[in-house]
């Protein structure tokens, strides 16, 4: 009695075939290098994507990150109860071009608030150093910078003191003579305020058309060795399975691919992300675990990049019918469908016209995302029909243009797709440019001026102004330290202020030659429009940390004078006031400063003149005036172009070797064909020319299709980004030639395969 | 024993091996102007590679091998690939007609590289695909017509050029008996109208029966056999 | 008269007794024997279904020795029927090799014979490839011949001609799978 054969239930039927799937894919490559190389192939194209997109996703959080350390160690002056507060000073001193951020502390009591990063707060003659400047000090460059920091070294700052791993940072203990700011805990209690709404918008467009190559590149790894597997699948259709679990079989492959692709990318994210402090972000290189994406993505990566290859996978299956006997491919492939592929143009196109950015929330954002990710999604769907449609004409020419012509007519889907890749980078690329020169009008602030390194200005306690005078004074080559204090005055209108300068007869007979001056007097220039009035009342403050109150002052009459040409020193200020004529304020407080010229470049110079000013400490700093002062949202433009210029340099060189992979596959395939045109006397020159076609004329229609998306892309950006839109048709230039070139290149290199295909080898294999 | 120095085509102690294959272990033969000799052997023997090694396909790693009084087996590929496509004309298993292209534009294809314009290339291929009986195919791709036909016009392809030497490579393996027959019929009538030779590899006694003499490959020697001078070459027709 | 494929002509009887004498000759090749050997050798070489009979044997024999193509090497005594020793003449020996070297003609029931041939070559240390390739040589004129009348012949013709062409063609078959067994052949025969 023989029992009935039991049926699988669907569960275990579909898990058989997924485990078939996956045995095909890792023990296929038993018999046949080319299952490994198609394995490899798609496990790197697949974990260079999710390398990518890690590092993308983590980007925000390391820069936050940063952002949250250095908003933690802003002090805070507002009293606490309980707290003694602990007196600091911000300075900063300047090293060959790099900034040393000096803070002078003084706890008054043990309960004063410890700033971020230190263990204790230094002593008075203590020093603690951030890991990278303790690092300058001992090499050999610290040489000169040595006198700076005489105190004894306690301590290391922490991370959480720190921006950067390179951050160069020392907190110097002081005694209670220190003038600063009383400070009763660390931290400023808001963000800083966000982006500009248009940059922003620009940052999204860019981060999106820079990552959606990347989706285009892991859909077309999973194609790779595509007519091979359907051959293998074709063959398990012959011992009984059908369509359904074939097509699940082929779904486990790939499966495989994006699995392996996923460890192999989670691998190289971690390894290079040890890099992370020798790379410049944003002035500085970013802590190791900075660098880590926040769960959610993980999760959203790891599921989708292989639910993305899987479909892709399906997709492909779509045009193929896999009979017993092998793949039937339509020869007369159906025709494209225009209006799906429409789709998310218009649907780009619709949410990026309805938009403005003037509210910010995110869901405006996410918006934004998605309008920029259709628009651009909406070239590699349009390409293939597009390319459909333009070889549907062409006919004839030489034979090498014949060859490639009418293969492009039997298939124009792979070499669109080969296309479609590079088109997104390209359409991407030319967006961010235009999206650039529109703003750059806004935010640019043009090429930087060379800073003068023999202009300096030095800031100095009162007290110490003698003092500093002298020890500058034993500089070889240095002029003369004319001191000047500065105040503000503020009028009726509370959005108005003046600065003033006073100093004594003797610094304004040198600084604006003023031959007869005498104290007690003020003097304007005459050829000033005058601001300040007499007998009028104005409150006086003056700056040092913080604004401070000096008292109330009244304008006395005031005496006009004629400033020589060469001593318009006074240029920025009206008043040139003598000491006498504000009597009544006590002035001791107010920091003097005045300007110094070397009489050598010699950049070491400066560091001697700092040198000698370091036995002051707190009391006087010297530096070189920054030439332009950069806003916040300038600095971010800045950040902002030279960040997306270099990632799309990046993703071009990854649509490179996309590229190359598809290419030197889609010649595989063809091997047998190439090596009988070959053994009927084809020159592989017209073999090759006829690949250079064949990949010219997609390249082409994608270069167009991209510079019209592109430009399309940042129109519609700068309408929300509110800046003018301009096509910067060099760059445009520019770019399609570099995506030319790549193509040209990727062909050149793929010239060898083809030269061994054409041997006969290739023709024996079958 | 014929002199050898009235050959079109010959081979003196040929050897080629593929890695530790030794695939030609001193074969030589001698081909005429006009005659259709059979190789003939069994799998594996060597036939195909002494068929590569006389088209100048492969080089020989040993021997030598003369065409028109030139020695073929030292000319650099450039001139071998020339010498392919003006003076030889190959018919193979299947697979020789490029899929992308109809079969007119495939017959068209040598001359077209020969720098032959567009139209008259194609008016010569259209006669030549009526003279083998599949005019109607001109416009299809060989993926669309059977068998028979795309072997017909890769030997329409073949001798458009109006070669010297034929090389059929079982140009009927994968064809039936009465689709063979036709292709062999048309093959070797057009060839000895035009006067090219054909070698013939084929391991089919029906197939070799249409040559005027047959060479035997054997363990990558070759032996000829039932000599042309014993019995005058004869037309099939 | 060779060439064409003409059955009607040979009958197997024929054939088995021509070839019967041939084979005995090669048999004696390798030294004087005895006919009860002679017959003994024949039937274990060649495997024949119905072994052959002593009169067959000294008929041949007789008839050979008349056609000057073996001799008697004298009388032993012995008790038994005949003890009469057999060798081969350098007329024989000719006979033997120009049986050898002559193509039979393609007909039916080939086989025996070129069994025979290879088998006594083999035998005898002469090239049985040289046999076959004799063989096929002859073969295929006899198939070009067919094939010439059959491409100008009407559809009767080629009807005939085909049927023809293919029991050629099994016989030629027949010959590749042997000349590509020949080695595995000659290990068999000599132990």
């Amino acid at each position: 009695m023989s029992a009935p054969i039991r049926r699988r239930g669907r569960f275990a039927a579909w898990t058989g075939d997924l485990a078939l799937g996956i045995r095909l894919a890792v023990g296929g490559g038993r018999a046949s290098g080319t299952a490994i190389v198609r394995l490899l192939l798609g496990t790197i194209g697949v974990g260079v994507a999710v390398t990518v997109l890690l590092f993308a996703a983590s980007a925000n959080h390391a820069i936050s990150q940063r952002d949250a350390r250095q908003l933690g160690a802003v002090p805070v002056a507002v009293p606490v109860a309980g707290v003694t507060p602990l007196s600091l000073r911000d300075d900063q001193t300047l090293f060959r071009g790099q900034y040393i951020s000096v803070r002078y502390v003084h706890a008054n009591g043990p309960a004063s608030p410890m700033p971020p990063g230190l263990e204790r707060i230094p002593a008075p003659g203590e020093t603690v150093l951030s890991p990278a400047l303790a690092e300058l000090l001992h090499s050999d460059a610290g040489t000169l910078l040595r006198p700076r920091f005489t105190g004894t070294v306690t301590g290391t700052i922490g991370q959480p003191g720190l921006a950067n791993p390179d951050d160069l940072r020392a907190y110097v203990g002081t005694d209670a003579s220190l003038l600063g700011k009383q400070v009763y805990s660390f931290g400023a209690p808001t963000a800083s305020a966000g982006l500009d709404p248009g940059l922003l918008a620009l940052l999204i467009i860019g981060i999106v058309s820079l990552l959606a190559p990347v989706f285009v590149f892991v859909a077309t790894s999973a194609r790779i060795a595509g007519a091979e597997r359907d051959r293998r699948l074709a063959a398990l259709r012959l011992v009984g399975s059908d369509l359904p679990q074939v097509r699940r079989i082929a779904a486990a492959e790939s499966l495989v691919t994006a699995a392996a692709g996923l460890v192999l990318g989670a691998g190289a994210f971690l390894a290079l992300r040890q890099l992370a402090p020798s790379v410049q972000v944003r002035q500085g290189g970013l802590f190791v675990d900075d660098v880590a994406p926040p769960w959610p993505l993980v999760v959203l990566i790891a599921l989708a990049v292989p639910a993305l290859s899987v479909l892709s996978t399906l997709f492909a299956l779509r045009g193929t019918a896999i009979e017993p006997l092998g793949v039937v491919r339509r020869t007369k492939p159906i025709r494209r469908r225009l209006w799906w592929r429409l789709i998310p143009i218009l649907a780009g196109v619709a949410v990026l016209c309805t938009l403005t950015v003037r509210d910010s929330s995110r869901l405006t954002t996410i918006a934004v995302v998605g309008g920029v990710a259709c628009l651009l999604v909406g070239v590699p769907a349009l390409l293939p029909w597009l390319l459909e449609r333009a070889v549907a004409r062409l006919s004839g020419g030489q034979p090498a243009f014949q060859l490639a012509v009418r293969r492009l007519q039997l298939d124009s889907g792979t070499p669109a797709r080969v296309v479609a890749g590079l088109a997104v980078v390209l359409a991407g690329a030319i967006a961010l440019q235009s999206l650039l020169t529109g703003q750059a009008q806004a935010f640019d602030p043009g090429p930087l001026p060379q800073r003068d390194d023999t202009q300096m200005s030095v800031d100095t306690d009162p007290s110490a102004g003698e003092a500093v005078k002298a020890a500058l004074a034993k500089l070889p080559g240095v002029s003369p330290l004319h001191l000047a204090q500065s105040v503000e005055l503020h009028g009726p209108d509370p959005t108005k202020s003046y600065g003033i300068q006073v100093a004594d007869c003797a610094t304004w007979r040198e600084l604006a030659a003023l031959q007869d001056c005498r104290d007690g007097a003020v003097y304007v220039d005459r050829h000033a429009v005058a601001s300040v009035h007499p007998g009028q009342s104005y409150a006086v403050s003056y700056y040092d940390q913080d604004r401070r109150p000096l008292g109330t002052w009244t304008v006395p009459d005031l005496t006009p004078v004629t400033l020589p040409e060469s001593n318009r020193y006074a240029g920025s200020s009206e008043l040139m006031v003598t000491p006498g004529a504000m009597a009544g304020l006590d002035l001791s407080r107010v920091w003097a400063t005045g300007n110094v010229k070397s009489g050598s470049a010699d950049p070491d110079f400066a560091e001697a003149a700092r040198n000698a000013l370091a036995p002051f400490a707190w009391r006087a700093s010297l530096y070189v005036p920054d030439p332009v002062r950069l806003s916040s949202s300038q600095r971010a433009y800045l950040a902002i172009r030279a960040g997306l210029l270099a990632a799309s340099v990046f993703t071009l060189l990854l649509a490179g070797v996309s590229l190359l992979v598809l290419g030197l596959e889609q010649l595989r395939e063809r091997r047998r064909t190439i090596a009988m045109l070959a053994a009927t006397g084809v020159p592989v020159r017209v073999l090759a020319r006829s690949v250079v076609w064949q990949n010219a004329i997609p390249l082409l229609l994608g270069i167009v299709t991209a510079v019209v998306a592109g430009i399309g892309v940042s129109a519609l950006g700068a309408r929300l980004t509110r800046a003018s839109f301009t096509v910067d048709w060099l760059a445009v230039g520019v770019l399609s030639a570099a995506a030319a070139a790549l193509v040209l290149l990727v062909t050149m290199v793929t010239l060898p395969s083809l030269r061994g295909a054409a041997r006969l080898a290739s023709m024996r294999t079958e | 024993m014929e002199p050898t120095g009235g050959a079109l085509l010959s081979a003196v102690d040929l050897r080629k091996s593929f890695g530790p294959t030794q695939a030609l272990d001193g074969a030589g033969m001698d081909l005429y102007a006009g005659e259709v000799v059979a190789v003939m052997g069994p799998s594996g023997s060597g036939k195909s590679t002494l068929l590569h090694c006389l088209a100048g396909i492969v080089q020989p790693d040993g021997g030598e091998v003369r065409y028109a009084g030139r020695v073929l087996s030292a000319m650099p590929d450039r001139e071998r690939s020339a010498l392919r496509r003006t003076d030889f004309g190959f018919v193979f298993q299947f697979g020789q007609l490029v899929p992308e292209l109809t079969c007119l534009e495939n017959v068209a294809l040598p001359m077209r590289l020969d720098g032959v314009r567009r139209g008259p290339a194609e008016k010569l291929a259209r006669e030549w695909l009526d003279r083998l009986e599949v005019g109607d195919t001109a416009d299809k791709r060989p993926g669309e017509v059977s068998g028979g036909q795309g072997q017909r016009a890769a030997v329409a392809r073949a001798l458009v050029t109006e070669p010297r030497v034929v090389f059929a490579d079982e140009p009927t393996g994968a064809l039936d008996s009465l689709n063979g027959e036709r292709v062999l019929r048309l093959l070797v009538a057009a060839a000895k109208e035009s006067g090219a030779a054909v070698l013939l590899v084929t391991h089919e006694p029906r197939v070799a029966a249409y040559s005027d003499r047959e060479i035997v490959v054997r363990d990558g020697k070759s032996r000829q056999v039932g000599f042309a001078a014993a019995e005058p070459a004869r037309s099939p027709r | 008269m060779n060439g064409v494929y003409r059955p009607e002509v040979y009958t197997p009887c024929i054939l088995l007794r021509m070839s019967i004498a041939n084979t005995l000759l090669g048999l004696l090749e390798s030294g004087p024997k005895y006919g009860y050997d002679l017959k003994r050798l024949y039937d274990e070489s060649f495997r024949q279904d119905r072994p052959l009979h002593y009169g067959q044997v000294y008929s041949t024999l007789s008839r050979l020795l008349r056609n000057g193509l073996v001799e008697e090497k004298g009388i032993e005594p012995g008790d038994g029927p005949d003890r009469k020793r057999y060798a081969i003449t350098d007329a024989g020996v000719t006979n033997v090799a120009e049986w050898l070297g002559t193509p039979e003609n393609p007909s039916l029931y080939l086989q025996n014979t070129l069994y025979t041939k290879v088998v006594l070559a083999l035998l005898s240390g002469r090239s049985a490839t040289d046999v076959l390739d004799a063989q096929r040589a002859e073969h295929l004129r006899a198939m070009r011949r067919l094939t010439t009348r059959k491409t100008d012949g009407d559809l009767a013709d080629q009807l005939i001609c085909d049927h023809a062409l293919f029991h050629l063609e099994a016989d030629l078959r027949w010959l590749e799978l042997t000349a590509a067994r020949l080695d595995e052949l000659a290990g068999q025969l000599k132990p």
